[in-house]
């Protein structure tokens, strides 16, 4: 019963890590992503 | 246009025929090394990598005893090719039955396996390599400087002279240079394009020994569970394979570098062989497979001076594996086992420290100079290097080993402009750029293996040659692509830990597919945006001269020498490394670089003028080049204030200024008749 709360509670905190990661990551990369993406549509607009 | 597509067919055909002389040669050598492989993939990617290493050994060979030509490689080849007819009349056996009873049944299992995002993952994998190969199929321009400035140039400086020798004008030309043997290659059969096809070979081939490297850490953790008879849900080595291989495409640094003609992926297919090889030995304890490890290590010795690292963990794991299994003939084998394979590496890697050692007294030139001393260096010279490289990353503190992984992930990669903080971005290559970043995939699922119960013991071995990879970075030099080995490493280990979260419930399998889904679509956006521009000269809408001529101030110049300076011409160039394309002799002319010339002597000489023109006379050096860009010659001293003031007296007449690029001719009438007035 212990063991298993503990694996959900590694489940929960793994997951969040992940989560909290990606989305900083894009945070911070958001405006080098949002350039390049309107260079493409520019360049597709051409 | 066709015409460009018919020769970029020619350089892939080309490709595969040097990648299946390899194969055989390589499945020969390991057939003697009594090395038994799992799975047809795993044996080809092994052989290939054997049968290049023995190829590049071989071109050093030739080209040591002053025969390099294409004649050369081309008879090279053939001995190859005769030496591995058996292995050939096995592989078709196989092949064959693969084809029509493997290969369609693996494509049915793998629509089975992959759920709807991990496909979409794949494909973005393929899109990912697509930008790959058009990238490497453009000609090498500013942004492959180093290519441009010694990898490429010093294979085709020695072409040009029909043999290796010591190439005085850079440090750069002793690093050991085995991937530069196979742009030898290259360059003999067919031109750059076929140079950089070889670097591409060598990203596909990481891509698929991480296939085997992930699938090999999670299947041990079937293995040590099934025998404790645990009823743990257990990560799938096919998607931990799956996973791994996709890492690598996570890493915008990997996907820009597989276009160049750079050899970083070539350190890291042959470090990754070498852990694949060591994890296969520990689960099958036959020699042969320690042996590989052993041959993997010393090529990775002989590629890049970091190579050496990879010495410690063969010695280590030889010998405690060892000692962990304590028989009597175990201990006997303890001490003959990891002796003989650290021999069978230094074996492999000698020809470089050799020759190293014979031209110079340093077998490391131009690095530990305070240690070997040696001829053509100074320790001005070494401090100034040192210092250089010293520049890069952040201190070297507790604290900032913590944040490196952040740092490496958040702030390596943006621009100025671009930063939401607004903060610069941390200097771990020249010049940070996006294609400078490693990506999501790795801050997102290492750290998450401190979670994982039950945890593979591969996975361990595999993280502790990271960290010690990654400590002996942080504290010598940050330079990002020194990490490069490590990181791939790394990507077994991320394939093993998403597979781990994939088998864990709803939350933590959406997570982890959206992660991975997110750090290859932001991989692929890099490389889409690093491709782009050599798309018109890759399908022939734009000549490769046109090209060029837009894109490196270099190739004007070259351009200009190679139709107008006759051809006993030496060029000496400042502020301008990047002689690749000139069809003239040349060498570099900023200090720093060589002790061709003393400028310390002619500064302190009475008459500085003087004494510079007779150093470029006692060299034959017939026209000086100048970088604008990179050589002021608004600075004062020795050289540059000399050379304002020698064109000012009419010393120097400029036959060309382009782009920042100024060709000058010396006028050694002028300069007698000045020298005689002085007297």
């Amino acid at each position: 019963m212990r063991s298993n709360s503990l694996e959900m509670l590694r489940c929960i905190v793994g997951a969040l890590w992940i989560c909290a990661i990606t989305v900083l990551f894009v945070l911070e990369h958001s405006y080098l992503i949002a350039y390049f993406v309107e260079h493409f549509l520019r360049l597709a607009n051409l | 246009m066709w015409t460009a597509i018919a020769r970029h067919l020619l350089d892939l055909l080309l490709l595969s025929m040097l990648l299946c002389i390899s194969c055989g040669f390589g499945a020969r050598v390991l057939t003697l090394m009594r090395v038994k492989f799992a799975y047809p993939i795993e044996a080809a990617v092994c052989a290939i990598g054997v049968g290049l290493a023995v190829l590049a050994n071989g071109v050093f060979i030739v080209g040591v005893l002053g025969w390099i030509n294409r004649t050369s490689v081309l008879i090279l080849l053939a001995i190859m090719l005769f030496l591995s007819v058996p292995s050939f009349k096995v592989a078709w056996r196989h092949l064959i039955t693969n084809i029509y009873f493997s290969f369609p049944e693996r494509l049915l299992k793998l629509r089975s396996i992959q759920s709807p995002i991990e496909r979409i993952i794949t494909a973005l994998c393929i899109l990912s390599l697509l930008c790959v190969l058009v990238g490497s199929l453009s000609p090498p321009t500013l942004v492959e400087w180093d290519s441009l400035s010694y990898h490429l140039a010093i294979p085709k400086l020695y072409l040009k002279a029909g043999r290796i020798y010591f190439v005085h004008f850079t440090s750069h030309a002793s690093f050991p240079f085995t991937t530069e043997m196979l742009y030898t290659v290259g360059l003999a059969l067919s031109g750059h394009g076929l140079a950089k096809l070889i670097h591409f070979a060598f990203f596909i081939g990481c891509a698929l020994l991480l296939l085997c490297v992930g699938n090999s850490i999670a299947l041990q953790l079937w293995h040590s569970e099934s025998q404790n008879g645990s009823d743990e849900r257990l990560p799938s080595p096919t998607r931990s394979a799956w996973a791994a291989s996709w890492a690598l495409f996570t890493m915008p640094i990997a996907l820009a570098e597989a276009s160049t003609a750079y050899i970083d992926m070539a350190l890291s297919f042959y470090v990754l062989l070498f852990v694949h090889a060591l994890m296969r030995w520990l689960s099958m304890r036959s020699f042969g497979w320690l042996g590989l490890a052993a041959v993997a290590c010393g090529v990775c010795m002989g590629i890049k001076y970091t190579g050496v690292l990879l010495l410690v963990p063969l010695l280590c794991i030889a010998s405690l594996s060892h000692v962990v299994r304590k028989t009597q003939r175990r201990a006997r084998l303890s001490v003959t086992q990891p002796l003989i394979s650290v021999a069978i590496a230094l074996i492999v890697a000698s020809p470089w420290y050799i020759k190293n050692l014979l031209l110079t007294g340093n077998p490391f030139f131009p690095f530990f100079y305070e240690l070997f001393d040696g001829r053509w260096w100074n320790e001005k010279m070494a401090e100034q290097y040192r210092r250089h490289q010293l520049e890069f990353g952040t201190r070297r503190t507790p604290l900032h080993l913590l944040l490196s992984p952040w740092n490496l992930t958040m702030r390596s990669d943006i621009p100025k402009g671009f930063t939401r903080s607004g903060k610069e971005p941390i200097r771990y290559e020249v010049n940070p750029n996006p294609t400078s970043g490693i990506g999501l995939a790795f801050l997102a699922f290492v750290p998450t293996v401190a979670l994982m119960r039950p945890l593979s013991s591969y996975a361990t071995l595999l993280l502790a040659i990271c960290a010690y990879w990654f400590l002996a970075w942080f504290y010598s030099v940050q330079y990002l692509r020194y990490l490069l080995p490590c990181i791939v490493m790394l990507c077994g280990i991320v394939g093993y830990s998403y597979s781990h979260w994939f088998e864990r419930g709803v939350l933590a399998r959406a997570v982890s597919q959206v992660a991975m889904l997110i750090a290859v679509a932001y991989s692929l956006l890099i490389s889409f945006a690093w491709s782009l521009p050599s798309v018109p000269v890759v399908f022939g809408i734009m000549s490769e001269d046109e090209y060029l001529e837009r894109t490196l101030p270099s190739y004007v110049a070259a351009k200009y020498i190679n139709r107008h300076l006759p051809k006993d011409a030496k060029i000496i160039t400042y502020g301008e490394p990047l002689c690749y394309y000139f069809e003239r002799d040349y060498l570099w002319g900023d200090p720093g670089h060589n002790l061709l010339i003393d400028y310390d002597r002619v500064a302190s000489s009475s008459d500085q003028m003087a004494a510079l023109f007779e150093a470029y006379r006692r060299l034959g050096v017939t026209h000086i080049l100048l970088n604008r860009r990179y050589f002021a010659l608004t600075a004062e001293g020795v050289p540059n204030g000399l050379l304002r003031r020698a064109i000012e007296m009419g010393l120097l007449n400029q036959l060309m200024s382009q782009m920042g690029e100024e060709l000058y001719e010396i006028d050694w009438e002028a300069f007698d008749a000045m020298r005689k007035r002085s007297d």
